[in-house]
């Protein structure tokens, strides 16, 4: 699995895969509870930052051509910190797959599955996951590059059709909750670019620097276009949306869609493809920790930790009672810990290898 | 490449077997649509005995299949319960019915005027979070009890009571007398802190207007509710005619008919209405004019001095529908003079109708507040003015710009 090369498409698809899968499971209702009628300017402005950053990142990565985090991290402090990187990633990856597979499972049961037992929700998406990840990341990335298109064209067909139902207004008044809420505060809003965690993995598997920089920046931007939209989408079709802890705001925003009186409820194809979609993230989720304990540990048949890993993403997700946790986990733990792992840690590794490389001799030093 | 294809094939493989095992088997724990009774209509009273009386109107079932005589109306089965909540009465209903209570065919939800005086907040928030209860689902406040107007609705044209119930709201294409008020706008707007929601005026008990109350103003024809309809020979006991105005969640008054064209003209809903005005060249006659959209109406709010300011600019397009003898003389400049009397005719109606949702209202169900809400920095704010409490203090301005088009077969 190291030595898989992606395209530069196949690796673009799988960043936006997380965004899009991000705004199906509400991270907008989380964004706009924090900034209210603002969201909308707190994404464009956080969406610079993020440019800036990523920028940043590239300039870090400059140096370690061909290298990933864990990479970088082993050179930086030794197999110790690379292990501890690695950990970090995993648990990254496997706690908050959980949390949003369940997420989605609870949306489901409350919308058409009411009847079934949520162990036989997620059961179904365990299943797809150890199937899927049986044939490796560079299937998935081109099957997710099949699916993307499909994905895409429903989330944007959903903003078009709803055209008739905006209301503008919604975005006023533009500071929402004032200044220091929608530039400082609204800075915690980063954590729903949290799909950038791709990007400290990619560098072995896209083909050279350039390729990496390519990706890096469509990515992010894509990601930044599609979250805008998606805000001033939920923003002026739902004004209950400030106050109110509503489900997928996104299958909500499908329900309005209707062509006369003969094209209405078209809601069940869309949960269908939301399904399809969650799928494809979490086997996207599941693959890169498996390539991570891989690389940490050095084993060759990765069947094992598969079997390992969708089990214990079964037993997390159902470890919390209702929505209501699942709520508190994603608004108050998940924005910190993407806050702290993907924005503080790991640009903080890069600095350093930086600093130790430049100091050790620069660009001629060579990194085993 | 090699993965992939294998994957693609595994997936056939998938596909295929799904689909013959949900075809070739029967679902055996899944409902069919035969263990569900559909409710085409939901009536919510004060109870007697209890916090509500819920009524509900089931469809029969088989009733649209080929072997009921065309022309005759499907039957229907109306069920009441007394009971706490809403909730809580289709459970009851439930128990007593032979098949599953399923709302997802709803088309009208009937709340009596009596309810909706002391608040329907609690209920329109309890079925706004039925995932059966389709936004687009009419609210209906009925003059008379909900299911009074329930029962007294037997349609005349249709053989399907949820076809009657569907297609009725769409009379506010041609009429514009109502408004097509659904169940997703008025919780919009009542979760809103800057507007207030409205729904269609009902009543399932055609009134008996003594003749004193009867209006002979051709101007005031289109003066009138649900119930005061003047209709001579009717089948049909239920009506709707007019704009229920809440104040929040609770019912606070009545638009008439003429005042729900202005309604949708100003909240760009408006599609087309005929009204009538005296004409100026001939004595005790009236002229007929069709008003159509011309262009959305551009609503300006703004602080003056303190006090909310509103100037509203309103395109219509216009139709004489009034043709005589008399008409051969409309020359361009009579016909200009028309358009200034239609425009002073409608300015000073619309005046009235917007000081009448401010003064004797205080409900804002044209979207003033969120017009105005642009002026403020902040949501704070904005809480901190307390629109609610200051519509009252609005101050309005109208402009109206009709066109005369042309008239039609006849013409000047």
């Amino acid at each position: 699995m190291n030595n898989v090369k992606l395209s530069n498409l196949e690796a673009i698809g799988l960043v936006l895969i997380i965004i899009i899968n991000h705004l199906i499971l509400n991270f907008s209702k989380s964004i706009i509870s924090n900034t209210g009628s603002a969201s909308a300017l707190n994404i464009l402005f956080i969406g610079i930052i993020l440019l800036l950053f990523v920028q940043f990142l590239i300039f870090l990565f400059k140096h370690f051509s061909g290298q990933d985090i864990l990479d970088i991290s082993e050179y930086l402090g030794g197999k110790a910190l690379k292990i501890l990187t690695g950990i970090l990633f995993i648990s990254y990856y496997i706690v908050f797959t959980s949390i949003l597979l369940r997420s989605f499972s609870e949306n489901l049961k409350i919308i058409y599955l009411n009847k079934l037992p949520i162990i036989i929700i997620v059961l179904f998406f365990i299943f797809s996951i150890t199937f899927a990840n049986k044939l490796g990341i560079k299937t998935i990335s081109k099957v997710n590059l099949l699916i993307l298109p499909v994905i895409l064209f429903c989330i944007i067909f959903v903003f078009i059709a709803n055209i008739k139902n905006y209301d503008f207004h919604g975005l006023f008044p533009l500071l929402g909750s004032g200044v220091k809420q929608t530039f400082i505060i609204g800075l915690s809003n980063m954590f729903a670019f949290s799909s950038i965690s791709i990007l400290y993995f990619l560098p072995p598997m896209v083909r050279d620097d350039k390729s990496f920089k390519k990706i890096a920046r469509i990515s992010t931007i894509l990601s930044v276009i599609l979250f805008f939209f998606g805000i001033v989408c939920f923003l002026s079709l739902f004004p209950f949306i400030r106050n109110s802890k509503e489900i997928m705001a996104l299958y909500l925003a499908t329900r309005y869609i209707e062509f006369g009186r003969f094209f209405q409820r078209l809601d069940a194809i869309f949960l269908l493809v939301w399904t399809v979609a969650v799928i494809s993230y979490l086997c996207v989720a599941v693959a890169f920790s498996i390539n991570i304990f891989k690389k940490i540990s050095n084993i060759t048949d990765y069947n094992g930790i598969l079997y390992c890993f969708a089990g214990i993403i079964y037993i997390i997700s159902l470890i919390s009672t209702d929505l209501a946790q699942l709520n508190y986990i994603e608004i108050n733990i998940f924005k910190y810990v993407v806050f702290i792992l993907l924005f503080g840690y790991s640009s903080l590794i890069l600095i350093f290898a930086n600093i130790k490389k430049r100091l050790r001799g620069g660009k001629n030093e060579k990194i085993t | 490449m090699k993965k992939l294809r294998k994957f693609l094939l595994y997936f056939l493989v998938f596909c295929i077997i799904s689909i013959l095992v949900f075809s070739l088997s029967g679902c055996y724990s899944t409902q069919s649509i035969d263990d569900l009774a559909y409710v085409v209509a939901l009536g919510i009273d004060l109870g007697k005995s209890n916090n509500l009386e819920l009524t509900i109107q089931l469809t029969f079932p088989n009733s649209s299949d080929s072997t009921s005589t065309s022309g005759e109306a499907a039957p229907t089965i109306i069920n009441s319960v007394e009971c706490a909540s809403i909730n809580s009465g289709i459970s009851l209903l439930n128990s007593y019915i032979s098949k599953e209570i399923n709302l997802s065919h709803c088309k009208v939800i009937v709340f009596s005027e009596e309810i909706a005086n002391k608040g329907i907040g609690q209920e329109i928030y309890t079925l706004s979070n039925q995932v059966q209860i389709r936004p687009d689902c009419n609210i209906i406040i009925s003059k008379s009890s909900a299911k009074e107007y329930i029962t007294n609705s037997k349609p005349e044209l249709e053989n399907l009571v949820a076809k009657y119930y569907e297609l009725t709201p769409y009379s506010n294409q041609y009429t514009g007398h109502i408004v097509n008020a659904t169940i997703s706008s008025f919780f919009n707007s009542l979760s809103a802190n800057y507007s207030d929601p409205v729904a269609i005026l009902g009543n399932g008990n055609k009134l008996k207007l003594p003749s004193s109350q009867k209006t002979t103003e051709a101007e005031d024809e289109f003066n009138i509710v649900a119930g005061q309809n003047p209709l001579v020979t009717y089948n049909r006991e239920s009506e709707n005619l007019g704009v229920a105005v809440f104040k929040q969640d609770k019912l606070v008054g009545e638009l008439t008919a003429l005042e729900s064209v202005f309604h949708s003209i100003l909240t760009n809903q408006f599609e087309s209405t005929v009204i009538s005005v005296d004409n100026p060249y001939k004595e005790n006659s009236v002229i007929d004019i069709a008003l159509y959209y011309h262009k959305d109406t551009k609503m300006d709010s703004k602080l003056v001095n303190g006090s909310p300011y509103v100037n509203s600019k309103i395109y219509l397009n216009a139709r004489l529908l009034s043709v005589d003898k008399s008409s051969e003389s409309l020359t361009p400049n009579k016909i200009k003079e028309l358009e200034g009397l239609i425009n002073s005719y409608l300015e000073n109606a619309i005046l009235e109708y917007q000081y009448k949702t401010a003064k004797i209202f205080e409900a804002d169900i044209d979207g003033v507040g969120k017009n105005l809400i642009k002026n403020f920095k902040n949501e704070k704010q904005w809480s901190n003015y307390n629109w609610s409490a200051n519509y009252k203090n609005t101050f309005f301005d109208v402009q109206v710009t009709t066109n005369i088009k042309s008239s039609f077969l006849l013409s000047s």
